[in-house]
This record gives structure tokens, C-alpha cells and sequence, in this order.
């Protein structure tokens, strides 16, 4: 009897750890298979508390001042709001905007012009840039290294307090492979899901954009990668080059990556270098005042010819793509007890 | 008497016999040269500050037959610690092997795999930050005559057309340990020649040039 009772008990452990691990990763429905591998990193809860910790640790910068989250605030999706260059340490302003930070298990490269290749290698950015962090890597392993939370931390995540790079960079990645937007009204509609349906308003707003913007902003993660030159004037101080810095080819001048659009209602101010305040002003870029040049998206050579009902339902959709059980996800946010 | 032959047979590989090592040394017209000394090329001189860069993917060859893959992804030789210009591959029988193929950086596919551990940690600063990417070697140093002047190069790139691995095959001509001299006379020389070139920091032609200049200027000693 005893012994039946401890297998029983054995059995059931085994299932809830089961379920356990499969609840820290699920693909929405009919959305594609993530490009990160998570097989050389598996999601784990102990390594996703780490990295989180480390994401809002200023410990991570040369004067202790700034975090990732200083420049990804959880509340507007991972972005930095109200500065169109982000801000780093003592005050020193960098060279483009913050990025959302939304589902990144799909990104295929990181950065506005592609500069990083796998997500692990990110935090490696802002940590070594002089505008930014300006730290190194092995000093912050040093640094961290002396804490006592810490050594619990990499104990709890990898049975051993050795701090590595390797694992320091994986347990933040792992955290960003959290961060999965997929509960918007828009994923609500598409889902079938009972009584909600979008306004007529946002229907033709639908309509528009899979005319005139799907092609760039592919649905379901509201880009499809790729490098495009969407007609910016170039900024005569920046001087940005965009992809053409990294590949040094031509053709790829003035290409930036197309971002996401989820949840872009929070996450202004836009593009590259953060030029445009409100939605209003981006669709007046695309409607009236796009720039030609050599690598301008042939879609976009001729403008997008938009009235302005068709722009105000276009925005009414956009909204749509705001995901509150995102935005205020606790999980996502500053790790109280760490 | 088993017992004792199992002993001594697993005795070998701490004895050293039969393992495979190889000892890098850097040198200029075949004189071992080290670093922060100063050293006469033509009429300039100058001193090496730092020489650091990864050797990897070794695989080893007999009768043009693969005889051996080493399991160490790589390995980072840093003239500022003297251990890491030995490197021990105790699975590999020397008396095998008559041909050595690797890689002079790392491949691009290590590139792009995200974090790795070991030699290959990011934490060891042979990682462009800014752009992801190895830094396959960091050759840095000050010209102290005629002018004094500093270089800094740091050779990478992993992706068309500015591949920075470089593929090196060694015939092993005497059976045995060896020794792998890299010589830095070709590429000193280009360096003169090309003062407009003294940092090379990104991914770019001059970085592939100079790292094929440094590849075909490694020579192997039985
Ligand atoms: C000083 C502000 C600042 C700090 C601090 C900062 N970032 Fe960023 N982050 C940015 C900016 C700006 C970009 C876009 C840079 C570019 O494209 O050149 C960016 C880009 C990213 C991206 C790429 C997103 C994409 O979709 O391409 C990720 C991921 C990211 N940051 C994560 C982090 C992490 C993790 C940390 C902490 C280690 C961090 N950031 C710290 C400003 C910052
Ligand atoms: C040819 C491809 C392409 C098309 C078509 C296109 N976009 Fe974009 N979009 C981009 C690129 C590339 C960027 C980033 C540009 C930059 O910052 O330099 C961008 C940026 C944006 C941004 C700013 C996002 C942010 O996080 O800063 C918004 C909003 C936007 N597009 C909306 C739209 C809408 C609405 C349409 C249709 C009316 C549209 N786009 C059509 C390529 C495209």
C-alpha cells in the first residue's frame, strides 16, 4: 500500500513538472515556429528570474545609473518613452530610438540595421557602447560576482554559481524570449474569439493595410524582416546609413529594419531616430512626404494615397494591436523579491 | 600483471606520450619575438602590446584520410599568457598524423550560434560588441621609430565578402610534436606600407587582406 501511494505520488510529480516546463513556451495558434533555438538555451523558470533581475539591474552600467529597462520600459512595451534617442549614462544621448521589445523568439537579427545576429549576443550592445552602458562584460561578471544574490541566482539557474558570459547572456535572452505579445484585440478577432469584432471603423483600417502595408508589415508579427528604405529624408546630423554599415554594400543604403507593429499605440515616439510623435505624422510621411533615392521600396515610390477618413480608420486599426494583458503583465515587470 | 599493464596504459596519456601538441610561437625572419620589446624591421621599429587569436576546428589527417576531429571547439592564444601558446590534444595518437587542417579565426556558422562557453565566451573581449561577430585576432602595438605611432588591428568577419577565417593545412613532415611558427614579417611589411591602414577595427577588405597575409605566413616546424 505505502509503495503504491509513493509511486502515485512519484507519477504526479513527474506530470505537474511536465506541464510546468511546457507552460514557459507556447507558439500562439497559426502563428510560425520561433527562429530562436531553445534547444541550445531551454526556458527554464529559475534562468528566466535571472535574467530578469539582470535586466533591471543598473549594476549592468559603468555609474551604476541605468538598466536595460531604463531605455525598455515594460510599460510601453519595452521602449523608451518621450526620447527620440535613447538616453544613457551621464545623461549622454545616443544615436537612434530604443526598439519595442516584442516577441523576439522570431527576430532573425536584432538593432535597426541588423547589427546583432542571434538574441544572446544583444546585451552585448548597449553593455560595451560608451553612450549607453559603457562597461565591459567581464567587469560586470566580476562585479555581479561579488553579490550574494547573485551566487543564489546562477545557483538556483545552473546548479553552480560560476558566472560566464554564456550565462549571463542566455539568462537574458531568456527573459526576452518571454516577452510575447499575441493577446491584442486584433489576435482576439482573428482567433474567433466570442463577441469581440472589430468596429467598422477598424475593419476598413484592416482592409487598407493589408493593401498597403502588409507587404512590408507582415501579419502575424507585423514585419517580415527584411531590410527597407521606406522613403525617411536623411537627417543631415545622423548621417545614418542604416543596413549599409554593416554589409557596406550600396544597395542597402538607407534600409533600416521594418519593426513590429504591435503595440504601437505605447510606443511612440517612431522610427530609426524617433522623428515622428504620433501616428498622425507617420501616415503623413507615407500619404505625402516620402523622399526618393536609389533604394526606395518600389511600393512606396509613388506615396500611399490615403484620405483622411481612410488614414483615421487605418489608426483605429493600428490600435487594435495594443496587447494590455502585455502591457501589464507582472512577470515582465521589476522582480520585487528577487 | 593485467592489473599492472591496465595501470601503465592509463598511466600514458598523463605521461605525455603519444598525446599531440602543438607550441605557437610568433616570429619575425624566423627569430621568436615576444612582446612589449622592441624589434628592428628595415628601418623601423616596434613593439607588439598585444597578440591574441583563435585557432580552431582542428582536424587531423593521415594518407589524406581523417583520422581524428579535435572535440574543442577552439582555442584562443594570447601571447600575454604564456599556457595558452601549448595546445594539447590528448586524444590524438602524434604517430598518426601527417597532415593538420584548421582555421586561422572562427567559422561562420560558430558565428552566428548565439553565447558558447570556454574559449569562445564573449567575456574574453575577442567579441565585436557593436556588431555580432568574433575578432579573429587583435595584433596591437606602438612604431616607436621614425614616428611614434600606434596600430591596432583586429581582423574578423563572418559574413560575404569580408570572411575572415582563414583555412590552413600543415603537412606534418616529421612525426611527432610540433611547433607552428607565425611569422609577422609579410605582414609588418604591409602594415609600413600601408600607414594610411594602422586601425583596422570592423569587418572590411583589409582586414581579409591582412588576415591572408598572416595565414600563408604560418609555417610549421617538426
Ligand atoms: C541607453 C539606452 C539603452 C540601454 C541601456 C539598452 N538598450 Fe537595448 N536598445 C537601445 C537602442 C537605441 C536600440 C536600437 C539600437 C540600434 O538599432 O542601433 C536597442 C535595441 C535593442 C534590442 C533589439 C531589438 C530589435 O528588435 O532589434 C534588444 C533585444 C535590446 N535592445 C535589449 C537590451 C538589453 C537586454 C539591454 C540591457 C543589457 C539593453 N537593451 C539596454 C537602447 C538601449
Ligand atoms: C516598403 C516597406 C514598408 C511599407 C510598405 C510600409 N512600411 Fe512602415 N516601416 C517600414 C520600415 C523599413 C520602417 C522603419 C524605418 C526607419 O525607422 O528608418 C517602418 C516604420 C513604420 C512605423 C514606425 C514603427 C516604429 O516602431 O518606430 C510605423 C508606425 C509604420 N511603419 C507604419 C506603416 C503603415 C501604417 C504602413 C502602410 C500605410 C506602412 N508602414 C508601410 C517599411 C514599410
Amino acid at each position: 500500500m505505502k509503495r503504491l501511494e509513493i509511486a502515485c505520488l512519484i507519477l504526479i510529480l513527474i506530470l505537474v513538472s511536465f506541464r510546468y516546463t511546457e507552460k514557459l513556451w507556447k507558439t500562439p495558434s497559426d502563428w510560425p515556429e520561433p527562429y530562436y533555438n531553445f534547444k541550445k538555451n531551454p526556458l527554464d523558470s529559475a534562468t528566466i528570474q535571472l535574467g530578469r533581475v539582470l535586466f533591471y539591474d543598473p549594476v549592468l552600467s559603468s555609474d551604476s545609473s541605468i538598466s536595460c529597462a531604463s531605455c525598455h520600459s515594460p510599460y510601453n512595451a519595452f521602449t523608451h518613452v518621450d526620447h527620440a534617442l535613447s538616453h544613457g549614462i551621464k545623461d549622454r544621448i545616443g544615436t537612434r530610438n530604443s526598439p519595442v521589445l516584442v516577441n523576439l523568439a522570431w527576430g532573425k537579427s536584432f538593432m535597426w540595421d541588423g547589427a546583432v545576429n542571434h538574441l544572446d549576443m544583444q546585451a552585448l550592445a548597449p553593455l560595451e557602447n560608451q553612450l549607453e552602458m559603457d562597461e565591459t562584460l567581464a567587469h560586470v561578471l566580476q562585479k555581479i560576482g561579488k553579490q550574494e544574490k547573485y551566487k543564489r541566482l546562477f545557483k538556483t539557474a545552473f546548479h553552480s554559481e560560476t558566472m560566464t558570459g554564456e550565462r549571463f547572456l542566455k539568462a537574458i535572452s531568456q527573459f526576452m524570449l518571454t516577452l510575447v505579445s499575441s493577446n491584442s484585440k486584433y489576435d482576439q478577432v482573428i482567433r474567433g474569439e466570442k463577441g469581440i469584432q472589430f468596429t467598422e471603423q477598424e475593419n476598413k483600417g484592416y482592409v487598407l493595410f493589408r493593401e498597403n502595408c502588409a507587404s512590408c508589415h507582415t501579419e502575424p508579427l507585423f514585419t517580415n524582416q527584411s531590410f527597407e528604405n521606406n522613403g525617411l529624408a536623411v537627417d543631415s546630423i545622423l548621417q545614418d546609413i542604416g543596413r549599409m554599415r554593416i554589409t557596406q554594400k550600396s544597395s542597402d543604403s538607407l534600409k533600416f529594419k521594418v519593426p513590429t507593429l504591435r503595440n504601437i499605440e505605447r510606443s511612440a515616439p517612431y522610427m530609426h531616430d524617433g522623428r515622428y510623435r504620433s501616428l498622425q505624422m507617420v501616415l503623413f510621411h507615407y500619404s505625402s512626404d516620402i523622399h526618393s533615392s536609389e533604394t526606395l521600396a518600389p511600393q512606396l515610390r509613388n506615396g500611399i494615397q490615403l484620405t483622411e477618413d481612410d488614414k483615421r480608420c487605418l489608426i483605429a486599426f493600428l490600435k487594435t494591436l495594443t496587447d494590455y494583458t502585455f502591457l501589464s503583465n507582472k512577470q515582465f515587470q521589476y522582480p520585487r523579491t528577487p | 600483471m593485467i592489473k599492472a599493464l591496465a595501470y601503465c596504459l592509463f598511466l600514458v596519456p598523463f605521461l605525455g606520450w603519444g598525446q599531440f601538441t602543438i607550441d605557437v610561437n610568433l616570429t619575425l625572419d624566423n627569430q621568436i619575438i615576444g612582446l612589449n620589446n622592441p624589434i628592428q624591421l628595415n628601418d623601423h621599429s616596434f613593439q607588439l602590446e598585444q597578440v591574441r587569436f583563435y585557432l580552431s576546428k582542428f582536424e587531423f589527417y593521415q594518407n589524406d584520410q581523417l583520422v581524428a576531429v579535435d572535440p574543442a571547439e577552439a582555442y584562443l592564444v594570447d601571447f600575454d599568457l604564456d599556457s595558452t601558446r601549448k595546445l594539447i590534444f590528448p586524444t590524438i595518437q602524434s604517430a598518426q598524423i601527417d597532415e593538420i587542417r584548421f582555421l586561422f579565426g572562427i567559422d561562420s556558422l560558430t558565428n552566428t550560434s548565439g553565447a558558447m562557453t570556454g574559449a569562445l565566451d564573449p567575456m574574453h573581449g575577442m567579441y565585436w560588441s557593436w556588431q555580432s561577430g568574433y575578432i579573429n585576432c587583435k595584433l596591437e602595438g606602438t612604431f616607436l621609430s621614425p614616428k611614434r605611432e600606434a596600430f591596432q588591428l583586429h581582423l574578423g568577419g563572418y559574413m560575404k565578402p569580408f570572411l575572415g577565417a582563414q583555412y590552413i593545412t600543415l603537412k606534418n613532415s616529421k612525426i611527432g610534436n610540433t611547433q607552428l611558427d607565425i611569422d609577422l614579417n609579410s605582414l609588418m611589411q604591409e602594415v609600413i606600407h600601408q600607414k594610411s591602414n594602422l586601425h583596422v577595427m570592423s569587418p572590411c577588405f583589409k582586414a581579409v587582406e591582412y588576415a591572408q597575409i598572416l595565414a600563408k605566413s604560418i609555417d610549421q616546424k617538426p
